[in-house]
């Protein structure tokens, strides 16, 4: 097993996909998260009549509101971005047939593919954490350009955010994943993947407010559950002037459960499949 | 060469999805420390059988054993390298080589190793995506012995090579052999597979059809024809045709060729000794092995039907 989590991270650190993603998510979180309310603010500045709105634009981001500026991120741009990492990693491997020379060496199939979940679980929490680290950065240095008190969270605050944001993008990743080996595909993964996320659940979340029994359904999603987590967290949703995605929650307990629910069925199911399909 | 066996199929088959029999009751069996050669048509089989050997694809019936073990078991001793070379593009040769290993278990340090042994030194730190289709199937074979492999699974190594580098290739064949390790070689290079291998087994359509060695799978086939050398010669050739077990007699290059049961070599002997003919070179006309595997595995109707093949060496009679 930790043979096959040292090559598979030998492989995925090397895997110039990984990183493109990594640095577009990045930029992509610092430019809804930070750039575009901040642009916002500067031109209502001068309104005295908009004056309420652009303090509470500026405050958005600050250090201050990093935890719910940050989590409110990941819900659904977050989530759409990390399904591409997931079908990225184990999708190539079937378009360049290098199974036949992972699977022809000494671990068993389902040590192979437990060694890649454990390491695109880690890329999860490399991508959680930059992005944190990166919103810390940017917001510190807007506090001082602006000459505002670095409130910074606390640390437990903050590594709740990035727990959840992990949690997260890692269980969006394993929709990818496990879609790619079902498709043998990277682009098919991500077609699906993308629909199923961005237009299938929000389709049924937006039909839950007019059908009420859908509530129940909408309870056990992957994007509003993602979303009820980053709302339990204090992100505001969308109705409340917050992120698309992010939805009111009191509690993260079921959100959480959920999270975990896909991420182990979506790991189990695809490396059940790919240890019992033919290779070739 | 080992009483072992390293590899016994016994009744394979395998039936993919749609009706497609690519193995239909395959029975091969490789000793431990002989290199075998694989031969068959394209779509006979062979890729399928290497698959269902290192587990990549899963048998529909039948019994395999490799090394002892059902297929998948074993791998840390088995090296493949099966259709063609599989990398990681991005990466370099030497990269990939140090991935296989890592799954391996065995150290980096042994990519250096495989990679002088196939020649691939100079061009190490290069990315696969780079290599010619020579180099792809030197780095293949290359990640096969990273183990130092009791057994050896080659499907077509030098595909691609220049010839410098079949030669090369055959010379590592033979040195493997030499070490005892047991070789599984699928090629259409029939000169190749001639000069390196133990034993051939020929398969068609899923099914064995001949195995042996090259001598025995070049003698298995009767031609029916006898090569006599004798003098002089219009006497001989008087003397054949007034035979009525003589279906024909030509002369080609100064030697006869009489169409014949070659089992009646003695008797014509005699006869032509009798006449007051000196016979100088008396013997069977034998195939080629290109000859023998086109006879071996021509398609059924055109396939001439013959009792005189030895029903130890060729699967097809029994």
């Amino acid at each position: 097993m930790i043979a096959s989590v040292r090559a598979a991270w030998f492989a995925d650190r090397r895997r110039p996909a990984v990183w493109t993603v990594t640095a577009t998510w990045t930029l992509l979180a610092l430019a809804f998260g930070i750039g575009i309310p901040y642009l916002v603010h500067l031109s209502l500045a001068g309104d005295p009549e908009q004056a309420d709105a652009a303090e509470t634009l500026l405050a958005a981001v600050l250090p201050g509101q990093l935890v719910t500026t940050g989590i409110g991120l990941f819900p659904l741009f977050g989530g759409a971005i990390v399904v591409i990492l997931g079908a990225l990693v184990v999708g190539n491997e079937y378009r360049w047939g290098t199974l036949n020379l992972i699977f022809t060496q000494r671990p068993r199939r389902g040590q192979v593919l437990a060694g890649h979940a454990v390491v695109l679980s880690g890329l999860t929490l490399l991508v959680a954490v930059a992005t944190f680290g990166a919103l810390a950065l940017v917001t510190g240095v807007l506090a001082m350009v602006e000459g505002r008190a670095a409130d910074w969270p606390p640390v437990a605050d903050l590594a709740g955010a990035v727990a959840a944001a992990w949690l997260i993008c890692t269980a969006h990743a394993s929709i990818g994943w496990f879609l790619a080996i079902a498709f043998r595909s990277t682009a098919t993964a991500i077609a699906i993947g993308l629909v199923w996320t961005l237009v299938l659940e929000n389709a049924i979340s937006g039909l839950a407010l007019v059908l009420s029994p859908l509530t129940v359904l909408q309870k056990i999603l992957l994007a509003p559950s993602s979303g009820a987590l980053a709302g339990a967290l204090g992100a505001r949703s969308q109705f409340d002037g917050g992120t698309p995605g992010v939805l009111e929650s009191s509690s993260a307990v079921l959100p959480t459960v959920v999270l975990l629910g896909y991420t182990l069925l979506m790991f189990t199911l695809g490396s059940w499949l790919a240890a019992r399909r033919d290779v070739g | 060469m080992g009483d072992r066996f390293a590899v016994e199929l016994h009744e394979v088959s395998k039936r993919y999805p749609g009706g497609v029999t690519a193995v239909d009751g395959l029975d091969l069996r490789v000793r431990e420390g002989e290199v075998l050669g694989f031969l068959g048509p394209n779509g006979a089989g062979k890729t399928t059988t290497m698959r269902m050997l290192v587990g990549l694809v899963r048998p529909s019936g039948g019994r395999i054993r490799v090394l002892g073990e059902p297929p998948g078991r074993q791998l840390a001793r088995v090296g493949a390298l099966i259709e063609s070379p599989t990398f990681y593009p991005h990466l370099s040769g030497r990269d990939n080589l140090r991935l296989a290993a890592r799954y391996a278990g065995v150290p980096d340090a042994a990519a250096d190793r495989v990679l002088a042994e196939v020649g691939l030194t100079d061009r190490a730190g290069s990315p696969f995506r780079t290599y010619s289709l020579g180099m792809k199937q030197r780095l293949g074979v290359a990640a096969a012995l990273l183990k130092e492999p009791s057994l050896l699974i080659l499907d077509e190594p030098t595909n691609g090579l220049d010839p410098a580098g079949v030669a090369e290739m055959r010379e590592l064949l033979r040195t493997l052999g030499q070490r005892g390790q047991t070789v599984l070689l699928s090629s259409h290079v029939l000169a190749e597979v001639e000069q390196v291998c133990d034993r051939i087994a020929v398969i068609n359509r899923g099914r064995l059809v001949a195995e042996g060695t090259p001598d025995e799978l070049r003698g298995a086939l009767g031609t029916g024809v006898l090569l006599i050398d004798a003098d002089p010669t219009d006497e001989a050739i008087a003397c054949l045709r007034a035979d009525d077990r003589v279906a024909a007699v030509q002369q080609v290059d100064g030697q006869l060729r009489v169409s014949t049961d070659p089992a009646l070599a003695g008797a014509l002997n005699r006869l032509l000794v009798t006449a007051g003919v000196e016979v100088r070179e008396l013997r069977p006309l034998r195939h080629s092995l290109e000859e023998a595997f086109l006879e071996l595995t021509a398609p059924a109707p055109s396939r001439p039907q013959r009792s005189d093949q030895p029903a130890a060496t060729t699967g097809a009679n029994r």
